[in-house]
């Protein structure tokens, strides 16, 4: 399938997020950027007939639905059902709902799993001395030994993970490396994951250390638009890297 | 949700299902399952857990799948264009996942499953 004619496809969708949460980083993936990873991924034999993918954090579903296109499975997965529900009406409204399921689960569980509720306020300190929780394990250590993510899937259970996961902007430190660990822990194949620039050489190692290789498909910036109200400018260019993993 | 469930719980595998509200999708026409089809079951066969596949579809109101996949069975045409059709278009809209060794149930609504575990089961999600 044609780049032009799937972003085209993608382009009648519903992007917005209904209520948009700042602490989840919510903002949309655009059909064009959707349409081009998933051709790229198509490219290079990781995405297509006979084969399927998970959307790590599918937000409304404009990757998804891309991939929906091209894959007989798609799995898409996400804590906020109100975005869950938005990807699965795009993917009705392109009649690929037979082949897309939805999953609500969460990557991070832990000191991040209040967020993921609607209205929680801002927490005040990160943890330290209220004695409330077990100690937090290092999160370099949980990344390497990649245990305890929440998604309740088998390893290598589907053949590629597409992800634009939060950046980790909002509290929520390490996040980032979080999706990518539980991304390359399900899938068979590949992974394709959008990173911050700024976060490539401590990637780079941690990819390494989980024993895969890690190369940096595109480089781009992403524009991201004013979302939220105390966003001081209109849009944001943020610096980011498109990686792929080869598993 | 999809009949072919690749969820684990930990040990807990496969969830039981208990439904609700199943959707199946209409095909009549035959003509519809091709060999990209065909060719996409025989793929998934070796990647199924086939009682566990057995006991999902009879849970959802399909209870005609054989006990055993044979090599003739796996070689048959017929057969597999039957087994895509029960892959592929049978949803589960409504209903309950259940762990079958904690007990901890998943509940399914308008064809999205809630996992969202607590702190405390992260460790035992792991296979």
């Amino acid at each position: 399938m044609k780049v032009k004619h799937l972003e085209s496809a993608l382009s009648s969708l519903q992007r917005e997020f209904p209520n948009p949460n700042v602490a989840l980083e919510q903002y949309p993936t655009s059909a064009h950027l959707a349409a081009r990873v998933i051709a790229f991924a198509a490219e290079n034999g990781d995405l297509g007939r006979g084969m399927s993918c998970l959307d790590l954090g599918c937000g409304t579903g404009m990757l998804t639905c891309a991939a929906a296109f091209l894959c007989d499975v798609v799995i898409a997965v996400d804590c906020d059902i109100e975005a869950l529900r938005v990807a699965q009406e795009n993917a009705c409204s392109i009649e690929l709902d037979d082949t897309t399921n939805f999953i609500q689960a969460m990557v991070r569980i832990g000191s991040n799993s209040r967020v993921a509720k609607k209205g929680a306020s801002k927490r005040k300190g990160t943890g330290r001395g209220r004695g409330q929780r077990p100690p937090q394990r290092n999160t370099k250590e949980i990344l390497i030994e990649g245990l305890s993510d929440g998604i309740p899937m088998k390893d290598n259970c589907v053949d590629t993970v597409i992800s634009n996961p939060p950046f980790g902007t909002k509290m929520n430190e390490g996040i980032d490396a979080q999706f990518l660990r539980s991304a390359t822990r399900l899938a068979r194949k590949a992974v394709y994951s959008f990173h911050k620039t700024s976060t490539r050489p401590f990637l780079s190692k941690l990819v390494a250390e989980w024993g895969y290789k890690l190369e940096v498909a595109a480089e781009m910036k992403f524009d991201i638009p004013q979302s939220y109200k105390f966003h001081k400018q209109a849009t944001k260019d943020v610096k980011v890297d498109l990686l792929r993993v080869v598993i | 949700m999809r009949n072919n469930t690749k969820e684990a719980d930990g040990k807990g595998f496969p969830l039981r299902i208990t439904a609700v509200e199943v959707r199946v999708v209409d095909n009549p026409d035959a003509t519809n399952v091709g060999q990209r089809e065909i060719d996409f079951v025989k793929n998934m066969l070796p990647v199924l857990d086939w009682p566990a596949l057995v006991q999902a579809a009879s849970q959802l109101g399909i209870p005609t799948l054989p006990p055993q996949l044979t090599e003739q069975l796996a070689q048959d045409p017929a057969f597999l264009q039957a087994l895509y059709h029960i892959l592929m278009n049978v949803h589960l809209v409504k209903g309950m996942l259940t762990c079958p060794a904690s007990g901890r149930e998943f509940p399914v609504t308008d064809g999205i499953v809630n996992m969202m575990l607590e702190e405390e089961e992260c460790e035992r999600v792991r296979v």
